[in-house]
Protein backbone atom coordinates (compact mmCIF):
# COMPACT_ATOMS: atom_id res chain seq x y z
CA UNK A 1 0.00 0.00 0.00
CA UNK A 2 1.81 3.03 -0.82
CA UNK A 3 2.61 5.79 2.02
CA UNK A 4 -0.07 9.06 2.04
CA UNK A 5 1.59 12.03 1.61
CA UNK A 6 0.39 14.14 4.29
CA UNK A 7 0.99 17.97 3.55
CA UNK A 8 -0.17 19.17 6.96
CA UNK A 9 -0.03 16.78 10.52
CA UNK A 10 -1.16 17.95 13.90
CA UNK A 11 -0.66 15.89 16.56
CA UNK A 12 -2.14 16.39 20.55
CA UNK A 13 -3.75 20.05 19.94
CA UNK A 14 -4.72 21.76 22.36
CA UNK A 15 -5.73 25.69 22.46
CA UNK A 16 -7.53 27.74 24.90
CA UNK A 17 -10.13 24.54 25.78
CA UNK A 18 -11.17 24.83 22.19
CA UNK A 19 -9.36 21.17 21.68
CA UNK A 20 -8.75 18.05 23.69
CA UNK A 21 -5.44 16.97 21.71
CA UNK A 22 -6.64 16.46 18.38
CA UNK A 23 -5.18 15.03 15.53
CA UNK A 24 -5.52 15.39 12.15
CA UNK A 25 -3.89 14.84 8.68
CA UNK A 26 -4.72 16.62 5.50
CA UNK A 27 -3.25 14.18 2.33
CA UNK A 28 -1.92 16.14 -0.24
CA UNK A 29 -4.09 16.80 -3.26
CA UNK A 30 -7.80 16.00 -1.53
CA UNK A 31 -10.52 17.71 -1.21
CA UNK A 32 -11.92 18.42 1.78
CA UNK A 33 -14.66 19.64 3.97
CA UNK A 34 -14.22 19.95 7.81
CA UNK A 35 -17.75 20.58 9.34
CA UNK A 36 -18.98 21.04 12.96
CA UNK A 37 -21.46 22.93 14.54
CA UNK A 38 -21.93 26.48 15.05
CA UNK A 39 -19.20 28.06 17.12
CA UNK A 40 -17.62 24.43 16.99
CA UNK A 41 -13.72 25.67 16.99
CA UNK A 42 -13.19 25.91 13.02
CA UNK A 43 -12.30 29.37 12.17
CA UNK A 44 -9.79 28.80 14.88
CA UNK A 45 -8.28 25.24 13.27
CA UNK A 46 -8.09 27.20 10.26
CA UNK A 47 -6.44 30.28 11.84
CA UNK A 48 -3.75 27.86 13.75
CA UNK A 49 -2.94 25.72 10.00
CA UNK A 50 -2.07 29.08 8.38
CA UNK A 51 0.00 29.99 11.40
CA UNK A 52 -2.05 33.45 12.80
CA UNK A 53 -2.71 31.99 15.88
CA UNK A 54 0.20 29.65 17.74
CA UNK A 55 -1.37 26.69 19.61
CA UNK A 56 0.14 23.98 21.69
CA UNK A 57 0.95 20.83 20.17
CA UNK A 58 2.79 19.25 16.92
CA UNK A 59 2.02 20.54 13.87
CA UNK A 60 3.92 19.62 10.58
CA UNK A 61 3.64 21.05 6.86
CA UNK A 62 5.31 18.77 4.42
CA UNK A 63 7.13 16.97 7.35
CA UNK A 64 8.88 19.88 8.68
CA UNK A 65 7.79 21.38 12.52
CA UNK A 66 6.07 24.72 12.18
CA UNK A 67 8.13 25.52 14.60
CA UNK A 68 11.32 25.18 12.08
CA UNK A 69 9.74 27.06 9.08
CA UNK A 70 9.67 30.82 8.32
CA UNK A 71 6.43 32.62 8.32
CA UNK A 72 7.41 33.66 4.75
CA UNK A 73 6.79 29.52 4.01
CA UNK A 74 3.56 29.51 5.98
CA UNK A 75 2.38 32.55 4.49
CA UNK A 76 3.26 31.10 0.93
CA UNK A 77 2.14 27.59 1.38
CA UNK A 78 -0.73 27.76 2.99
CA UNK A 79 -3.51 30.69 2.17
CA UNK A 80 -6.71 31.53 4.88
CA UNK A 81 -9.88 32.72 3.13
CA UNK A 82 -12.33 33.90 5.22
CA UNK A 83 -14.94 36.67 3.52
CA UNK A 84 -17.10 37.16 6.74
CA UNK A 85 -14.07 38.58 7.97
CA UNK A 86 -13.09 41.85 6.59
CA UNK A 87 -10.98 41.43 3.66
CA UNK A 88 -8.46 43.93 3.24
CA UNK A 89 -8.49 44.75 -0.01
CA UNK A 90 -6.34 47.71 -1.00
CA UNK A 91 -6.81 49.09 -4.69
CA UNK A 92 -9.45 50.50 -6.21
CA UNK A 93 -9.91 47.74 -8.96
CA UNK A 94 -9.65 44.21 -9.22
CA UNK A 95 -6.73 44.92 -11.71
CA UNK A 96 -4.49 46.35 -9.84
CA UNK A 97 -5.33 44.55 -6.67
CA UNK A 98 -3.84 41.40 -8.11
CA UNK A 99 -0.85 43.77 -10.03
CA UNK A 100 -0.28 45.12 -6.23
CA UNK A 101 0.92 41.73 -4.79
CA UNK A 102 2.25 40.15 -8.62
CA UNK A 103 4.68 43.07 -8.15
CA UNK A 104 6.06 41.64 -4.72
CA UNK A 105 7.52 38.69 -6.81
CA UNK A 106 10.75 38.53 -8.15
CA UNK A 107 9.85 37.69 -11.90
CA UNK A 108 9.55 39.31 -15.23
CA UNK A 109 6.64 41.52 -16.07
CA UNK A 110 5.60 39.18 -18.64
CA UNK A 111 5.78 36.28 -16.10
CA UNK A 112 3.41 38.47 -14.44
CA UNK A 113 1.06 39.01 -17.02
CA UNK A 114 0.93 35.08 -17.77
CA UNK A 115 -0.25 34.43 -14.28
CA UNK A 116 -2.97 37.09 -13.89
CA UNK A 117 -4.62 36.21 -17.27
CA UNK A 118 -4.31 32.66 -16.51
CA UNK A 119 -5.82 33.40 -12.82
CA UNK A 120 -8.49 35.97 -14.39
CA UNK A 121 -9.63 32.77 -16.78
CA UNK A 122 -9.70 30.13 -14.12
CA UNK A 123 -11.92 31.97 -12.01
CA UNK A 124 -13.95 34.01 -14.48
CA UNK A 125 -13.14 37.55 -13.23
CA UNK A 126 -12.97 39.16 -16.50
CA UNK A 127 -16.29 40.84 -16.16
CA UNK A 128 -15.04 42.80 -12.79
CA UNK A 129 -11.25 43.73 -13.51
CA UNK A 130 -12.25 47.99 -13.55
CA UNK A 131 -14.69 47.61 -10.50
CA UNK A 132 -13.41 48.68 -6.89
CA UNK A 133 -12.79 45.14 -5.03
CA UNK A 134 -14.80 46.81 -2.05
CA UNK A 135 -17.93 47.27 -4.64
CA UNK A 136 -18.47 43.71 -5.68
CA UNK A 137 -20.98 41.28 -4.47
CA UNK A 138 -19.86 38.41 -2.42
CA UNK A 139 -19.26 35.80 -4.65
CA UNK A 140 -16.95 37.69 -7.10
CA UNK A 141 -15.06 38.57 -3.32
CA UNK A 142 -14.72 34.82 -2.95
CA UNK A 143 -13.47 34.51 -6.26
CA UNK A 144 -11.04 37.15 -6.01
CA UNK A 145 -9.60 36.18 -2.93
CA UNK A 146 -8.81 32.93 -4.21
CA UNK A 147 -7.73 34.28 -7.29
CA UNK A 148 -5.29 36.28 -5.04
CA UNK A 149 -4.22 33.19 -3.10
CA UNK A 150 -2.95 31.71 -6.02
CA UNK A 151 -0.33 34.05 -7.00
CA UNK A 152 1.84 32.65 -4.30
CA UNK A 153 1.49 29.15 -5.54
CA UNK A 154 0.48 27.78 -2.68
CA UNK A 155 -0.07 23.67 -1.64
CA UNK A 156 -3.30 24.37 0.24
CA UNK A 157 -5.80 27.09 0.06
CA UNK A 158 -8.24 27.24 3.44
CA UNK A 159 -11.70 28.33 2.78
CA UNK A 160 -13.96 29.57 6.15
CA UNK A 161 -17.94 29.42 5.93
CA UNK A 162 -17.52 28.40 1.83
CA UNK A 163 -21.72 29.12 2.00
CA UNK A 164 -21.20 32.89 3.66
CA UNK A 165 -23.79 34.75 1.63
CA UNK A 166 -23.48 33.25 -1.55
CA UNK A 167 -26.35 31.83 -3.22
CA UNK A 168 -26.74 28.04 -4.08
CA UNK A 169 -25.56 27.97 -7.91
CA UNK A 170 -22.95 30.44 -6.76
CA UNK A 171 -21.64 27.79 -4.07
CA UNK A 172 -21.87 25.18 -6.45
CA UNK A 173 -19.73 27.04 -9.07
CA UNK A 174 -17.20 27.98 -6.47
CA UNK A 175 -16.56 24.57 -5.81
CA UNK A 176 -16.35 23.02 -9.31
CA UNK A 177 -13.72 26.01 -9.88
CA UNK A 178 -12.05 25.02 -6.72
CA UNK A 179 -11.99 20.77 -7.77
CA UNK A 180 -10.74 22.21 -11.20
CA UNK A 181 -7.97 24.42 -9.16
CA UNK A 182 -7.05 21.19 -7.49
CA UNK A 183 -6.32 19.35 -10.40
CA UNK A 184 -4.36 21.49 -12.21
CA UNK A 185 -2.01 23.17 -9.47
CA UNK A 186 -2.24 20.18 -7.54
CA UNK A 187 -3.65 21.92 -4.64
CA UNK A 188 -5.07 20.42 -1.11
CA UNK A 189 -8.38 22.41 -0.56
CA UNK A 190 -10.21 22.68 2.63
CA UNK A 191 -13.13 24.15 3.23
CA UNK A 192 -15.68 24.69 6.12
CA UNK A 193 -19.03 25.09 6.63
CA UNK A 194 -21.85 24.28 10.01
CA UNK A 195 -23.78 22.11 7.97
CA UNK A 196 -23.00 19.21 5.13
CA UNK A 197 -24.23 21.54 2.24
CA UNK A 198 -20.86 22.28 0.29
CA UNK A 199 -20.09 18.43 -0.78
CA UNK A 200 -20.29 19.01 -4.59
CA UNK A 201 -16.43 17.50 -5.07
CA UNK A 202 -15.33 17.25 -1.91
CA UNK A 203 -13.42 13.89 -1.45
CA UNK A 204 -13.19 13.81 2.43
CA UNK A 205 -14.82 14.88 5.36
CA UNK A 206 -13.75 15.89 8.52
CA UNK A 207 -16.23 16.32 11.53
CA UNK A 208 -15.39 18.17 14.33
CA UNK A 209 -16.80 17.73 17.49
CA UNK A 210 -16.01 18.56 21.12
CA UNK A 211 -12.72 19.19 20.60
CA UNK A 212 -11.87 16.69 18.17
CA UNK A 213 -12.23 14.88 14.99
CA UNK A 214 -14.78 12.91 15.70
CA UNK A 215 -15.21 11.11 12.37
CA UNK A 216 -12.87 11.38 9.19
CA UNK A 217 -13.00 9.82 5.98
CA UNK A 218 -14.27 9.23 2.03
CA UNK A 219 -17.40 11.46 1.66
CA UNK A 220 -19.79 8.93 0.75
CA UNK A 221 -18.73 6.96 4.12
CA UNK A 222 -19.25 9.86 6.23
CA UNK A 223 -22.47 10.47 5.12
CA UNK A 224 -23.81 7.22 5.35
CA UNK A 225 -23.01 7.34 9.42
CA UNK A 226 -26.41 10.02 9.69
CA UNK A 227 -26.99 9.20 13.28
CA UNK A 228 -23.20 9.68 14.76
CA UNK A 229 -23.64 12.85 12.47
CA UNK A 230 -27.16 14.30 13.88
CA UNK A 231 -25.24 13.59 17.31
CA UNK A 232 -22.60 16.77 15.90
CA UNK A 233 -25.69 18.79 14.91
CA UNK A 234 -24.79 17.58 11.30
CA UNK A 235 -27.55 16.85 8.90
CA UNK A 236 -27.03 14.65 6.36
CA UNK A 237 -28.18 16.88 2.99
CA UNK A 238 -31.46 15.75 0.92
CA UNK A 239 -30.26 14.20 -2.27
CA UNK A 240 -28.03 11.33 0.13
CA UNK A 241 -31.01 11.28 2.95
CA UNK A 242 -33.58 10.32 0.10
CA UNK A 243 -30.78 7.93 -1.60
CA UNK A 244 -30.62 6.10 1.97
CA UNK A 245 -34.16 5.81 2.66
CA UNK A 246 -34.44 4.45 -0.52
CA UNK A 247 -32.07 1.73 -0.68
CA UNK A 248 -33.67 0.59 2.49
CA UNK A 249 -36.98 0.11 0.56
CA UNK A 250 -34.78 -1.46 -2.07
CA UNK A 251 -36.22 0.99 -4.61
CA UNK A 252 -32.50 1.88 -5.35
CA UNK A 253 -29.70 -0.44 -5.76
CA UNK A 254 -27.13 1.64 -4.49
CA UNK A 255 -26.22 5.24 -3.34
CA UNK A 256 -26.87 8.04 -6.07
CA UNK A 257 -26.04 11.63 -4.63
CA UNK A 258 -27.05 13.72 -7.88
CA UNK A 259 -30.63 14.63 -8.43
CA UNK A 260 -30.64 14.22 -12.31
CA UNK A 261 -29.15 10.53 -12.05
CA UNK A 262 -31.49 10.09 -8.80
CA UNK A 263 -34.58 11.11 -10.89
CA UNK A 264 -33.81 8.72 -14.08
CA UNK A 265 -32.92 5.69 -11.53
CA UNK A 266 -36.42 5.88 -9.93
CA UNK A 267 -38.51 6.23 -13.32
CA UNK A 268 -36.45 5.05 -16.60
CA UNK B 1 -47.24 46.18 13.14
CA UNK B 2 -47.70 46.03 9.12
CA UNK B 3 -45.37 47.93 7.42
CA UNK B 4 -46.36 49.27 3.49
CA UNK B 5 -43.17 50.31 0.91
CA UNK B 6 -45.92 52.47 -1.04
CA UNK B 7 -44.97 51.81 -5.32
CA UNK B 8 -41.94 49.79 -4.57
CA UNK B 9 -41.74 49.22 -8.06
CA UNK B 10 -43.50 52.55 -9.39
CA UNK B 11 -46.85 50.87 -9.14
CA UNK B 12 -46.93 48.09 -6.35
CA UNK B 13 -47.15 48.46 -2.98
CA UNK B 14 -44.68 45.76 -0.84
CA UNK B 15 -46.40 44.97 1.92
CA UNK B 16 -45.03 43.11 5.21
CA UNK B 17 -48.34 41.96 6.79
CA UNK B 18 -48.89 41.50 10.30
CA UNK B 19 -48.32 38.74 12.31
CA UNK B 20 -46.29 36.53 10.07
CA UNK B 21 -42.85 35.24 10.23
CA UNK B 22 -41.77 36.53 6.89
CA UNK B 23 -39.25 35.62 4.04
CA UNK B 24 -38.03 38.37 1.93
CA UNK B 25 -35.82 37.40 -1.33
CA UNK B 26 -34.83 40.82 -2.38
CA UNK B 27 -31.73 42.24 -4.01
CA UNK B 28 -32.07 45.70 -2.56
CA UNK B 29 -31.07 46.99 0.77
CA UNK B 30 -34.50 47.10 2.71
CA UNK B 31 -33.30 49.21 5.48
CA UNK B 32 -31.65 52.04 3.67
CA UNK B 33 -35.01 52.14 1.50
CA UNK B 34 -37.06 52.77 4.65
CA UNK B 35 -34.75 54.99 6.05
CA UNK B 36 -34.53 57.30 3.05
CA UNK B 37 -36.91 60.16 3.01
CA UNK B 38 -38.24 60.07 -0.33
CA UNK B 39 -39.51 57.07 -0.11
CA UNK B 40 -43.43 56.97 1.07
CA UNK B 41 -43.83 54.14 4.25
CA UNK B 42 -46.75 53.39 6.12
CA UNK B 43 -46.36 52.02 9.36
CA UNK B 44 -49.27 50.33 10.91
CA UNK B 45 -51.77 53.04 8.76
CA UNK B 46 -49.45 56.10 10.33
CA UNK B 47 -47.12 58.03 6.70
CA UNK B 48 -44.00 58.10 7.97
CA UNK B 49 -43.02 61.44 8.17
CA UNK B 50 -39.94 63.62 8.73
CA UNK B 51 -41.75 64.88 12.41
CA UNK B 52 -42.53 61.40 13.57
CA UNK B 53 -39.68 59.45 11.59
CA UNK B 54 -37.72 58.90 14.66
CA UNK B 55 -40.52 57.67 16.74
CA UNK B 56 -41.78 55.15 14.10
CA UNK B 57 -38.94 53.93 13.01
CA UNK B 58 -37.77 53.13 17.06
CA UNK B 59 -40.39 49.63 16.85
CA UNK B 60 -38.26 48.39 13.89
CA UNK B 61 -34.71 46.91 14.42
CA UNK B 62 -32.12 45.44 11.81
CA UNK B 63 -30.42 42.70 12.53
CA UNK B 64 -27.23 42.06 9.59
CA UNK B 65 -24.07 40.00 10.24
CA UNK B 66 -21.85 42.56 10.13
CA UNK B 67 -20.46 43.21 13.81
CA UNK B 68 -19.23 46.80 14.20
CA UNK B 69 -16.43 46.89 16.31
CA UNK B 70 -15.82 49.94 18.55
CA UNK B 71 -13.13 51.41 19.66
CA UNK B 72 -11.89 50.98 23.71
CA UNK B 73 -14.86 48.39 23.71
CA UNK B 74 -13.84 45.41 24.86
CA UNK B 75 -16.07 42.87 26.82
CA UNK B 76 -19.49 42.14 25.77
CA UNK B 77 -21.02 44.19 28.52
CA UNK B 78 -19.37 47.09 27.35
CA UNK B 79 -20.33 46.50 24.17
CA UNK B 80 -24.20 45.80 25.51
CA UNK B 81 -23.75 48.95 27.43
CA UNK B 82 -22.53 51.41 25.25
CA UNK B 83 -25.00 50.19 22.31
CA UNK B 84 -27.73 51.28 25.06
CA UNK B 85 -26.27 54.79 25.81
CA UNK B 86 -25.62 55.40 21.98
CA UNK B 87 -29.12 54.60 20.64
CA UNK B 88 -30.48 56.32 23.64
CA UNK B 89 -32.89 53.43 24.90
CA UNK B 90 -34.47 54.47 28.26
CA UNK B 91 -34.48 51.31 30.18
CA UNK B 92 -35.16 51.34 34.04
CA UNK B 93 -32.65 48.30 34.75
CA UNK B 94 -30.07 48.08 31.94
CA UNK B 95 -28.30 44.95 33.49
CA UNK B 96 -31.49 43.26 34.13
CA UNK B 97 -32.77 43.74 30.54
CA UNK B 98 -28.96 42.88 29.06
CA UNK B 99 -29.41 39.40 30.49
CA UNK B 100 -32.94 38.94 29.62
CA UNK B 101 -31.65 39.78 26.04
CA UNK B 102 -28.99 37.33 25.96
CA UNK B 103 -31.55 34.54 27.42
CA UNK B 104 -34.09 35.16 24.86
CA UNK B 105 -31.13 34.50 22.18
CA UNK B 106 -29.78 31.25 24.03
CA UNK B 107 -26.61 33.11 25.32
CA UNK B 108 -25.42 32.27 29.03
CA UNK B 109 -24.79 35.36 31.11
CA UNK B 110 -20.90 34.34 31.20
CA UNK B 111 -20.58 35.84 27.71
CA UNK B 112 -20.91 39.10 29.48
CA UNK B 113 -16.80 39.06 30.43
CA UNK B 114 -15.56 37.86 27.36
CA UNK B 115 -13.51 39.81 25.04
CA UNK B 116 -15.31 40.27 21.85
CA UNK B 117 -12.31 38.79 19.93
CA UNK B 118 -12.39 35.64 21.06
CA UNK B 119 -16.20 35.04 20.21
CA UNK B 120 -17.05 32.64 17.31
CA UNK B 121 -19.08 34.65 14.39
CA UNK B 122 -22.14 32.65 15.64
CA UNK B 123 -21.76 34.34 19.25
CA UNK B 124 -21.62 37.65 17.46
CA UNK B 125 -24.37 37.45 15.46
CA UNK B 126 -26.18 36.18 18.37
CA UNK B 127 -25.27 39.21 19.95
CA UNK B 128 -26.53 41.26 17.36
CA UNK B 129 -29.65 39.43 17.67
CA UNK B 130 -29.68 40.09 21.27
CA UNK B 131 -29.27 43.68 20.93
CA UNK B 132 -32.33 43.73 18.90
CA UNK B 133 -34.67 43.01 21.96
CA UNK B 134 -33.24 45.75 23.97
CA UNK B 135 -35.41 48.46 23.03
CA UNK B 136 -38.76 46.25 22.32
CA UNK B 137 -39.05 46.35 19.08
CA UNK B 138 -42.84 45.71 17.17
CA UNK B 139 -40.74 44.68 14.16
CA UNK B 140 -37.19 42.89 13.54
CA UNK B 141 -35.86 42.50 9.95
CA UNK B 142 -33.12 40.06 9.98
CA UNK B 143 -30.36 39.29 7.47
CA UNK B 144 -29.42 35.61 7.02
CA UNK B 145 -31.14 33.98 10.07
CA UNK B 146 -30.38 30.77 9.60
CA UNK B 147 -27.66 30.78 7.13
CA UNK B 148 -24.77 29.28 8.08
CA UNK B 149 -25.78 27.49 11.34
CA UNK B 150 -25.46 23.86 12.38
CA UNK B 151 -29.18 22.56 12.19
CA UNK B 152 -29.63 22.20 15.77
CA UNK B 153 -29.18 25.84 16.08
CA UNK B 154 -31.35 26.88 13.28
CA UNK B 155 -34.49 24.77 14.31
CA UNK B 156 -33.85 26.56 18.05
CA UNK B 157 -34.05 29.76 16.30
CA UNK B 158 -37.07 29.00 14.10
CA UNK B 159 -38.90 27.97 17.22
CA UNK B 160 -37.54 31.12 18.93
CA UNK B 161 -38.95 33.72 15.84
CA UNK B 162 -42.24 31.61 16.14
CA UNK B 163 -42.70 32.36 19.64
CA UNK B 164 -42.12 36.04 19.49
CA UNK B 165 -44.79 35.92 16.38
CA UNK B 166 -47.20 33.90 17.91
CA UNK B 167 -46.81 35.36 21.62
CA UNK B 168 -45.38 38.59 21.75
CA UNK B 169 -47.20 39.70 18.43
CA UNK B 170 -42.97 40.65 17.13
CA UNK B 171 -43.28 40.33 13.59
CA UNK B 172 -40.09 39.03 11.75
CA UNK B 173 -38.77 39.33 8.68
CA UNK B 174 -36.14 37.18 7.39
CA UNK B 175 -34.11 38.72 4.45
CA UNK B 176 -32.00 35.79 2.54
CA UNK B 177 -30.93 34.11 -0.88
CA UNK B 178 -31.03 30.82 1.16
CA UNK B 179 -34.01 29.09 -0.01
CA UNK B 180 -33.46 25.90 1.54
CA UNK B 181 -34.34 27.53 4.75
CA UNK B 182 -36.30 29.84 3.98
CA UNK B 183 -38.45 26.58 2.69
CA UNK B 184 -38.32 24.97 5.89
CA UNK B 185 -38.26 28.07 8.15
CA UNK B 186 -40.79 30.56 7.25
CA UNK B 187 -44.65 30.61 6.59
CA UNK B 188 -44.67 33.97 4.33
CA UNK B 189 -42.55 34.87 1.22
CA UNK B 190 -42.16 37.92 -0.48
CA UNK B 191 -39.82 38.30 -3.38
CA UNK B 192 -38.86 42.32 -4.85
CA UNK B 193 -36.58 40.96 -7.59
CA UNK B 194 -36.08 42.74 -10.92
CA UNK B 195 -39.04 44.64 -9.62
CA UNK B 196 -41.42 42.38 -9.62
CA UNK B 197 -43.14 41.63 -6.56
CA UNK B 198 -44.19 38.18 -5.28
CA UNK B 199 -45.89 37.01 -2.43
CA UNK B 200 -47.88 34.68 -0.53
CA UNK B 201 -47.53 30.87 1.36
CA UNK B 202 -43.91 30.37 1.41
CA UNK B 203 -44.62 26.57 0.12
CA UNK B 204 -46.92 27.79 -2.94
CA UNK B 205 -44.41 30.60 -3.68
CA UNK B 206 -41.08 27.97 -3.82
CA UNK B 207 -43.30 25.13 -5.85
CA UNK B 208 -43.46 27.86 -8.49
CA UNK B 209 -40.48 26.69 -10.20
CA UNK B 210 -40.95 28.43 -13.52
CA UNK B 211 -40.99 31.74 -11.45
CA UNK B 212 -37.89 31.20 -9.68
CA UNK B 213 -36.24 30.17 -13.15
CA UNK B 214 -37.51 33.16 -14.16
CA UNK B 215 -35.76 35.57 -11.52
CA UNK B 216 -33.18 33.56 -11.36
CA UNK B 217 -33.95 32.05 -7.96
CA UNK B 218 -32.55 28.90 -6.47
CA UNK B 219 -34.27 25.96 -5.80
CA UNK B 220 -34.32 23.81 -2.51
CA UNK B 221 -33.17 20.30 -3.85
CA UNK B 222 -36.66 18.77 -2.19
CA UNK B 223 -38.21 20.70 -5.18
CA UNK B 224 -35.57 20.70 -7.70
CA UNK B 225 -35.83 16.86 -6.90
CA UNK B 226 -39.92 16.82 -7.33
CA UNK B 227 -39.78 19.59 -10.52
CA UNK B 228 -37.27 17.03 -12.60
CA UNK B 229 -39.37 13.89 -11.26
CA UNK B 230 -42.44 15.80 -12.52
CA UNK B 231 -41.15 16.94 -16.09
CA UNK B 232 -40.71 12.86 -16.70
CA UNK B 233 -44.29 12.26 -15.91
CA UNK B 234 -43.93 10.53 -12.25
CA UNK B 235 -46.92 11.18 -10.36
CA UNK B 236 -45.38 12.98 -7.08
CA UNK B 237 -46.45 16.03 -5.49
CA UNK B 238 -44.35 18.53 -3.90
CA UNK B 239 -43.93 18.68 0.13
CA UNK B 240 -41.60 19.52 2.77
CA UNK B 241 -40.63 16.58 4.64
CA UNK B 242 -38.94 14.23 2.45
CA UNK B 243 -40.68 11.12 4.27
CA UNK B 244 -43.63 12.65 2.17
CA UNK B 245 -41.59 12.35 -0.70
CA UNK B 246 -40.47 9.04 0.22
CA UNK B 247 -44.40 7.69 0.58
CA UNK B 248 -44.91 9.87 -2.70
CA UNK B 249 -42.62 7.52 -4.62
CA UNK B 250 -43.37 4.27 -3.25
CA UNK B 251 -47.01 5.02 -4.16
CA UNK B 252 -46.11 5.95 -7.81
CA UNK B 253 -43.84 3.15 -8.57
CA UNK B 254 -45.64 0.18 -6.67
CA UNK B 255 -48.43 1.73 -9.02
CA UNK B 256 -46.61 1.70 -12.38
Amino acid sequence: MPKKNNLIEIESLNYKSIYNSLSLKLEKGSFYLLASKSSGGKTTLLKIISGLIKADGLIKFNNKDYQELNNNVIYKNIRFISLSIETPFKSNTVENEFFSKLNMLNITDKEKTEIYKEIIKELELGNTLSINPKELNNFDKLKLSIGLSLITKPEIILIDDICYNITKKERKDIQKKLNNLKIKYKLTILITSSNLIPIDYVDKILVLNNGIIELEGDRDNVLKEDSKLNRCNLEVPFIYDLSDKLMDYNLISNTITDIDRMVKALWK
Amino acid sequence: MEIILKKMNGKDDLVFPKNKLIGLITDIDIKDYIYNKKNNIIVDNEKVTPKNKLEILKKIEFVNRTFTYIENITTVEEYMNYYISFNSITVKDPNKKILDSLKIVGLKEKILNLDISVLSRTEKYLINLALAFLNNPKEIIIEDLYTGLDIKEAKRLYRLVMELNDKYNINIVVISNDTESLYRFTNYLIIYKSDKIIEGNTKDILQDVDMLNKLDIDMPDIIEFTYKAKEIGAKIDYHRDIRDIIKDIYKNLMWK
